[in-house]
């Protein structure tokens, strides 16, 4: 069977996130475009109408970095649905409903709402996003704490070179509750974040960058780049920072997915 | 630049080790298996409902020192299904490297009853317990930091989380690893406890059985839960006791809790699974059935079964045996499918008979002694998620 390397070409990127005006500020400036006030819901137009309404902020964000890479047109692009893969990634997951459900276990006979148990679930949004765009092929959802942003890319990188032609790969962190995280709702560790890519086996017209994934050898010396410990503090999925920031300045480099103290997992990046 | 190796598309499975309600080693399991014996009985949990669940009753033992602030019950089972591969894997890390070995587990619930009893006292004290962190109990990541701990394995590690077919992705994403190279040796599975969560949740649902569950049976009404571990140690183009042969992976795209009433994304996974291993259906010789005893699941799952097999090959739900063990249902139950073959035996499908005459499928409903060597294992999942499995056991 022929070698496939592990690498892939980004069609489309996508990132919303939520941070207070300080830290944009902070040397972050190519993050401005993407950056939103604390409190606000991203569109998520992707959702119908009774899901988005329900839907909690990590899904909203989820579905709205899917919807602005292409994910139902993606779906549809394929000729069996095996065609287009689904990565989803969170550390946390739907973490603020299971306190929602926390709380109703605490309370009278604890009984809970079944709506928000069944939202509950890790794969929540992979499961709301399979249904609004008819999704029939695979769909995963992956946490690995810090290394979420790492475990999504091995894995949409080794379907690619298999599997299917397309991946679409939508990773993002809601902010803590309040009961574990202690931090008042202004606090930067109240940031939310998301991104997304549109990735393809094969090369086309206008696409953003070719990645690469490093082998371990070359992965295990510093890269160019990692994630900057103070963003991982407020959300583990800003370890894609670093990867965003080349595709957002079309710019060449080695970044580091994870951050140090698991296996290591880096890609080259070349601009399209 | 990353090249992985040839690709294999059959998947060895070096040796495996299984914990639930059943028992803590594989003998214990599949000696209960064989004599029809349930792990289900009265849950143990003060609910003002009835239930009966698959709990773990034997005494897990405590994690050694340096993984004390990773105390959780789930951390515990991990740790008594994985002990007894640890000879085999700290031989083998002789030859490959640490970061060549990567872990894949599946996981619904992570440290969540953990979480439970600390939000209790929170809401009581107004402060977290002393003890409790987020980080080594609650996070599904601390699962990965135990293993990795009491494994030596540095390599490419992750939880899968879709719910109720979590762990048998855990084992198609572990194939992929071997297939692209990235990993000489796998250690994958699942793992999940009970918790209140889940029990008061599946009961809001109303697809929570007060009674043992009895899936594929005419008066099935629901679910019975259960917990337990399995973890495989898979590797590439080497004998071992088992092989996976074969994956299939697709989504229903019809409701979040609910299967196509059709099954059509199940017959997909199970399609996709065969032709993955190159296999007809008349090949396999067995099917373990997602079988929840829910009226919606079995009835689903048997108009796909039915189109793709036909009405006559065996199939049988472990879940009469183990409870639901969600997102570690798809590793214990492969476990318990390699053991059923292993010993030559088509164990009952407790709990079905009578047979609902609807299903025109044939229902294992007395253990008998049989050959089996190809197997095709069902996990579908809440959001539409659908996994199959096909596995062989034997030269």
């Amino acid at each position: 069977m022929t070698t496939r390397a592990l690498q892939a070409h980004v069609r489309r990127s996508a990132l919303w996130l939520t941070m207070p005006p300080p830290e944009v500020a902070a040397g972050a400036d190519w993050l401005a475009p993407y950056a939103h006030d604390l409190g606000t819901r991203p569109e998520a137009g992707l959702l119908p109408t009774r899901a988005r309404s329900r839907a909690s902020l990590l899904t909203r964000m989820l579905a709205e970095v899917g919807q602005q890479v292409g994910l139902a047109e993606a779906v549809t692009e394929g000729v069996v649905a095996q065609d287009t893969a689904l990565v989803f990634g969170s550390s946390r997951g739907e973490f603020r409903t299971t306190e929602e459900l926390l709380a109703m276990m605490c309370r009278d006979d604890g009984a809970l709402s079944p709506a928000r148990f069944q939202a509950s679930v890790h794969n929540h949004c992979a499961g709301q996003l399979s249904i609004a765009c008819q999704h029939r092929g695979f769909s995963t959802s992956l946490a690995s704490g810090l290394h979420t942003v790492a475990a999504c890319l091995e894995e949409a990188l080794g379907l690619l070179a298999h599997d299917s032609a397309r991946v679409v790969v939508l990773v993002g962190d809601e902010p803590l509750p309040g009961f574990v995280s202690g931090a008042e709702p202004t606090s930067p560790a109240r940031g939310a974040l998301a991104f997304g890519l549109l990735l393809a086996r094969e090369p086309a017209d206008r696409d953003l960058a070719k990645l690469s994934l490093l082998d371990a050898s070359r992965a295990l010396a510093e890269p160019s780049a990692g994630p900057d410990p103070r963003w991982l503090e407020i959300n583990p999925c800003a370890a894609g920072l670093p990867l965003l920031r080349l595709l957002h300045a079309r710019q060449a480099g080695e970044v580091r997915l994870n951050a140090p103290g698991g296996a290591a997992c880096s890609v080259r990046v070349e601009p399209g | 630049m990353f090249a992985p190796a040839p690709a294999s598309p059959r998947t060895s499975i070096l040796d495996f080790n299984v914990c639930c309600a059943l028992g803590m080693d594989r003998e214990s399991v599949q000696r209960r298996l064989l004599a029809g014996e349930s792990g289900l009985a009265p849950g143990s949990r003060a609910l003002p409902f009835r239930t009966h669940t698959g709990e773990v009753r034997d005494e897990l033992a405590e994690l050694p020192e340096p993984l004390g602030a990773f105390d959780t019950r789930l951390a515990r089972l991990l740790a008594a299904a994985v002990e007894p591969l640890l000879p085999q894997l700290r031989a083998r890390l002789q030859s490959h490297a640490p970061e060549r070995v990567a872990m894949v587990l599946g996981s619904s619930t992570a440290g969540l009853d953990r979480t439970e009893r600390a939000y209790a006292e929170w809401m009581r004290d107004g402060r977290l317990p002393a003890d409790y962190s987020l980080r080594t109990q609650h996070d599904f990541s601390a699962a990965l930091a135990v293993l990795a701990h009491l494994t030596g394995a540095r390599g490419p590690a992750w939880v899968v989380s879709s719910a109720c077919s979590a762990s048998a992705q855990a084992l198609a994403s572990a194939s992929r690893l071997l297939r692209s190279g990235r990993a000489d040796l796998v250690i994958a599975g699942g793992v999940d406890a009970l918790c209140e969560m889940t029990l008061r949740g599946f009961r809001s649902l109303g697809i929570l059985s007060e009674q043992p569950c009895r899936p594929f049976s005419a008066t099935r009404d629901g679910i019975s839960m259960g917990e337990g571990a399995a973890l495989f140690l898979l590797g590439r183009d080497e004998p071992g006791c088992a092989t996976l042969l074969g994956f299939g992976e697709s989504s229903d795209a019809h409701h979040m809790t609910a299967p196509h009433p059709e099954g059509r994304g199940a017959e997909a996974a199970m399609r996709q699974a065969l032709a993955r291993a190159a296999l007809a259906p008349d090949a396999i010789d067995m099917i373990n059935a997602h079988g929840t005893g829910t009226p919606l699941n079995d009835s689903a799952e048997s108009l796909a079964v039915e189109r793709v097999f036909g009405h006559d090959t065996p199939i049988l739900s472990t879940k009469g045996y183990t409870g639901h063990t969600l997102g570690a249902c798809g590793a214990i139950e492969a476990a318990l499918t390699l053991l059923s073959m292993q010993a030559g035996v088509l164990p009952a499908s407790l709990g079905a008979d009578p047979v609902d005459p609807s299903l025109r499928v044939s229902v294992v409903t007395a253990a008998r002694s049989a050959r089996p060597r190809r197997a095709l294992s069902n996990s579908f999942a809440f959001g539409g998620s659908n996994v199959s499995l096909v596995l062989e056991v034997g030269p």
